[in-house]
C-alpha cells in the first residue's frame, strides 16, 4: 500500500513576489470595477476582456513553453497564480479549461503544427478551448461514448452529441472523445480530436443551470466534416490521453478553493470579535483549509515532477470538493441573511453559492467515481 | 519521502518490529529494553545537536522516529524526547541527560540553595510515563527569568499521583516540594509555555499520523481477507467507499503532521497556523479513522485481543493531549483577527504583517457601475 502524500515545503519566498504582483492587479481591478468577485468564477464567471487583460500580463499559458508562445514559467508559479485568481473571485472561465488541460494536452500530444497553430492564440487569450467528453448517456462511464468519427478520403466526419460542455458558445476550438474504432476492449478505439469553432455542422446550444446562467452547452456533432490534421494524438490513444488530462483537471487549487471568496467576504465583516460562534467556525474552516491547500501542493508538487498521482489527486479532489460545500453551508447559518444586516455583495455572492454547490462534487469525476479510484488503488498496491 | 528519510524509517522499524505489542492491552510502562536499545543506538537524542552530543539530526528526522514508534505502538517517550525535550534543551543549550526521560511543564519555580544548587517547587500536570523515567525535562521559572531543569524522577520530595489515558498509557501528576538538582540552564525570553504546548502538539499529531497509518493498515488487510456472502468484504462498493474515505483521512492526518513539523523548522511565518491547523484536523479526525477502522473490522476488532484498539485507544487518547480541536481551532480564528480578517493573507503567509497597524475593517464598497463585460 503506496499511498502516500507527503507535505511539501511552503511554495519558497521567491513566489511572494509573484503572489504580490498578481494581488496588486487584482485589487486595481476590484477598484477600477473590472471584475465583482464571485465564488466558483472559475467555472462560471466568463469575461473574454478580463481574460485578455490577465494575458497581457504573462499569466495564461504561463507554463506554455516560450517558443510555443507562451512564458516557460514553472508549474509551482501557476499554481500560485491560479491561486491567487481563485481567491479574488476573477473571471476566469473563458481561458481556464485551455489554461489548465488542453495546452499541457496539445503540448503532450499535439503536432508541432497543432502547437504553433494553437498555443500562441491560448497564451494570448484569443483561443479558448472547450472539452467535450460528456454526452447525454455518457458520464461517469466515459468509456461509454457513442460519438463517432469516421475516417473519410480528406479527414474525419464526427456525429455524435456532448453535454456539459462549459463555455463552448465562446469557445474558438473544442476537443472531442470519439469513437474511432470498434475494438474489443472499451477503452480502445478512442480518439480524440481538436475541431474549430465555429463549424457549419456543429450546433451549439445553451443549457441552463439552476442559478439561471448559462456556462453549460449542449453541442451536436451533425456528419462534421473535420481535416485528418485535426486528430490530436494518436488514433486509439484517447482513453489514455484524457486519463492523463484528468491528473491536470483533478488536482488544482479550483477544486478547494471555489468559494474561498465567500469565507473572505465574510471574514471581512470582522463579526468574530463578539460572536463566539463565529468564531469557532472561522477556527473549524481555516484549519481545514490550511491542511487540504498542504494536500493539494503535494499533489501539485508531484505532478510538477514528472509523476502521475492519480490515486491522489483523487482522494484530495474528493476532500476538497466536499469541503467547498460545507464551507458554503456553515458561513450561510452563520450570515443568515433574513436577519438583516449582511452586507448586500456577501448575500449576494451566498446566494449564488448556494446554488453552485451541486456541481462541486460531480465536475472532473463524481466522488463516488473518485473512491472506487482510491479503493482500487489502495488494494492494487 | 527522501531516501534518507525512508533509509532511517526502515532502520527505526528493524528495531521497533520485535517490540510491538499483538493486542490492544495497556502498557504496563515505559518498555526499558526497547528504549535502551533505541538510546544505544542514537535515535532518542537524533534532534539534539551534535554539540549537545546529540544525533545533530532535523526534527524531520526526529518526527519519523516518532511517527514509526506510534505506528508500532511502541511503550517508549520517544515523542517527548526527541519533538520536545529536544528543542527546549537545545534552545538553553543544555544536554540530553542520560536514561529514561520525559518532559513537563506547569508552574514550577526555581531558587537557588546555599550550597550552589537548585531547589524546585510546584506542580506538574499529566506528565507522560513519569512513573517509569529517570528525568523530567521540566521548563522552571528562576528570578532571573525561564530556565530548564532536568528534574530527577525519584526523588523523594516529588509526589506523584498515578494515573493514565484512555489508551493506559501513564499520565502521572507530580507535586514538587523542593527538589533539588545541580543545575538549571537559562532560556531565552520568550512565551515557552505556549511554545512547549505547541511542540507538543505536533508530536501528538505526528504519533496519530503514525496510530492512524495502523488502522487503515491493518483495515485494508482485514477487507481483503475477510470473506462473506462468498467473497472478500472489499468487493462490496460500500465498504471500497468507507475505505476510501479512511484513506483520506488518513493521508490528511499525515500531511497535516508532515506540515507541521516543516513549519517548526521554518522560522517564518506560518508556524502558528501550521501547527494549530495540524493538531486541530488530527484530534477532529480521530473520530472518523478510529470509526471506519472498527466499523469495517466488525466484533472482531473491538476486543482486547485485536490490535486494531492498540492504535484506536491511542487515537482517542492522544487527540485530547496539549489542546483538543476546539483549543487550536480558536488559536486559528484569533490569527485570523490578528491579521483584521485577512484569511487568505493568514493561510498563504503573505499579505500586512499582523504587528503592524490594525486594518480598520472597512469592507471595500464594489464601484457605482461595475458592470463585467460577459459575453
Amino acid at each position: 500500500m503506496a499511498l502516500t502524500l507527503r507535505a511539501v515545503e511552503r511554495p519558497p519566498a521567491a513566489l511572494d513576489g509573484l503572489r504580490l504582483e498578481v494581488r496588486e492587479f487584482l485589487e486595481h481591478e476590484l477598484a477600477t470595477g473590472g471584475f465583482t468577485p464571485e465564488a466558483d468564477a472559475w467555472m462560471s464567471g466568463i469575461d473574454v476582456a478580463f481574460s485578455r487583460r490577465l494575458a497581457e500580463r504573462g499569466w495564461v499559458g504561463m507554463t506554455v513553453p516560450v517558443p510555443y508562445g507562451g512564458h516557460g514559467r514553472s508549474a509551482l508559479e501557476r499554481y500560485v497564480v491560479t491561486e491567487e485568481l481563485l481567491a479574488y473571485g476573477a473571471p476566469v472561465a473563458a481561458h481556464w479549461i485551455a489554461d489548465r488541460q488542453m495546452a499541457p494536452g496539445i503540448l503532450r500530444n499535439g503536432t508541432e503544427e497543432q502547437k504553433h497553430r494553437y498555443l500562441p492564440g491560448i497564451a494570448r487569450a484569443e483561443q479558448f478551448i472547450a472539452i467535450g467528453m460528456s454526452e447525454p448517456d455518457s458520464g461517469s462511464d466515459l468509456a461509454s461514448v457513442r460519438t463517432r468519427a469516421v475516417e473519410t478520403g480528406d479527414g474525419w466526419r464526427i456525429t455524435g452529441t456532448k453535454v456539459w460542455t462549459s463555455a463552448a458558445h465562446i469557445a474558438t476550438a473544442i476537443v472531442v472523445l470519439a469513437r474511432t474504432d470498434d475494438a474489443g476492449d472499451r477503452h480502445g478505439g478512442l480518439s480524440q480530436f481538436l475541431v474549430d469553432l465555429p463549424h457549419p455542422a456543429v450546433a451549439i446550444s445553451p443549457i441552463i443551470t439552476i442559478d439561471g446562467a448559462h456556462h453549460f452547452n449542449e453541442v451536436v456533432f451533425d456528419d462534421a466534416l473535420v481535416p485528418r490534421t485535426a486528430l490530436l494524438g494518436e488514433r486509439g490513444e484517447g482513453w489514455r490521453q484524457v486519463t492523463a488530462e484528468l491528473g491536470n483537471e483533478r488536482s488544482g487549487p479550483e477544486r478547494f478553493l471555489s468559494v474561498m471568496p465567500l469565507l473572505r467576504a465574510w471574514a471581512a465583516t470582522g463579526c468574530f470579535a463578539e460572536d463566539p460562534l463565529a468564531r469557532a467556525e472561522l477556527g473549524r474552516l481555516v484549519t481545514r483549509l490550511a491542511v487540504l491547500r498542504q494536500m493539494s501542493l503535494a499533489v501539485a508538487g508531484r505532478l510538477a515532477a514528472g509523476e502521475n498521482p492519480a490515486v491522489e489527486a483523487a482522494l484530495v479532489k474528493d476532500l476538497g470538493t466536499g469541503f467547498e460545500g460545507e464551507m458554503v453551508e456553515a458561513i450561510r447559518r452563520h450570515v443568515d441573511p433574513e436577519a438583516g444586516g449582511v452586507p448586500e455583495d456577501l448575500a449576494a455572492m451566498l446566494a449564488k453559492a448556494v446554488l453552485h454547490v451541486p456541481a462541486f462534487t460531480l465536475r472532473g469525476g463524481t466522488n463516488e467515481v473518485l473512491r472506487s479510484i482510491v479503493a482500487k488503488g489502495l488494494s492494487r498496491r | 519521502m527522501s531516501e534518507h528519510l525512508e533509509e532511517l524509517a526502515a532502520a527505526v522499524r528493524g528495531v521497533l518490529a520485535s517490540r510491538s505489542p499483538e493486542d490492544a492491552a495497556a502498557p504496563g510502562g515505559v518498555d526499558t529494553a526497547l528504549w535502551e536499545e533505541l538510546e544505544e543506538l542514537g535515535f532518542t537524542s537524533l534532534s539534539l545537536p551534535e554539540e549537545l552530543e546529540g544525533g545533530g539530526g532535523t526534527l524531520q528526522d526526529a518526527a519519523v522516529v516518532v511517527r514509526e514508534s506510534a505506528e508500532a505502538c511502541a511503550a517508549v517517550p520517544v515523542a517527548e524526547a526527541l519533538l520536545v525535550a529536544a528543542p527546549l534543551l537545545a534552545a538553553a543549550e543544555a544536554p540530553l541527560p542520560a536514561g529514561r526521560l520525559t518532559v513537563g511543564a506547569g508552574d514550577l519555580f526555581a531558587e537557588p540553595t546555599a550550597e550552589g544548587e537548585w531547589q524546585i517547587t510546584g506542580s506538574l500536570p499529566r506528565v507522560p510515563w513519569l512513573r517509569s523515567v529517570e528525568h523530567i525535562v521540566a521548563l522552571v521559572v528562576t528570578a532571573d527569568g525561564p530556565a530548564v531543569a532536568v528534574v530527577p524522577a525519584a526523588d523523594p520530595r516529588l509526589l506523584v499521583n498515578e494515573g493514565t489515558n484512555p489508551a493506559g498509557e501513564q499520565r502521572d501528576d507530580a507535586m514538587l516540594d523542593g527538589v533539588v538538582t545541580d543545575r538549571v540552564y537559562r532560556l531565552p525570553e520568550r512565551a515557552w509555555l505556549r511554545e512547549i504546548e505547541m511542540l507538543g502538539a505536533v508530536a501528538r499529531t505526528v504519533q496519530m499520523a503514525g496510530a492512524a497509518r495502523g488502522v487503515l493498515k491493518a483495515t485494508l488487510r482485514h477487507v481483503q481477507e475477510r470473506e462473506q456472502f462468498g467473497r472478500p468484504l472489499l468487493g462490496f462498493q460500500a465498504v471500497q467507499h468507507r475505505l476510501a474515505s479512511l484513506a483520506a483521512d488518513v493521508a490528511t492526518v499525515e500531511v497535516a503532521a508532515d506540515a507541521a513539523v516543516l513549519a517548526l523548522m521554518d522560522p517564518g511565518s506560518g508556524r502558528e497556523l501550521a501547527v494549530a491547523s495540524a493538531k486541530a484536523q488530527a484530534s477532529a479526525l480521530a473520530r472518523p479513522i478510529a470509526a471506519a477502522g472498527h466499523q469495517l473490522h466488525g466484533a472482531i476488532g473491538f476486543t482486547m485481543e485485536h490490535r486494531l484498539g492498540a492504535y484506536t485507544r491511542r487515537l482517542w487518547s492522544w487527540r485530547d493531549e496539549y489542546g483538543n480541536e476546539l483549543l487550536w481551532q480558536e488559536r486559528a480564528a484569533q490569527l485570523v483577527m490578528d491579521r483584521g480578517g485577512d484569511v487568505w493573507g493568514l493561510l498563504t503567509g503573505t499579505g500586512p504583517d499582523p504587528q503592524a497597524e490594525p486594518e480598520t475593517g472597512e469592507r471595500r464598497a464594489p464601484a457605482p457601475d461595475a458592470r463585467i463585460e460577459s459575453i
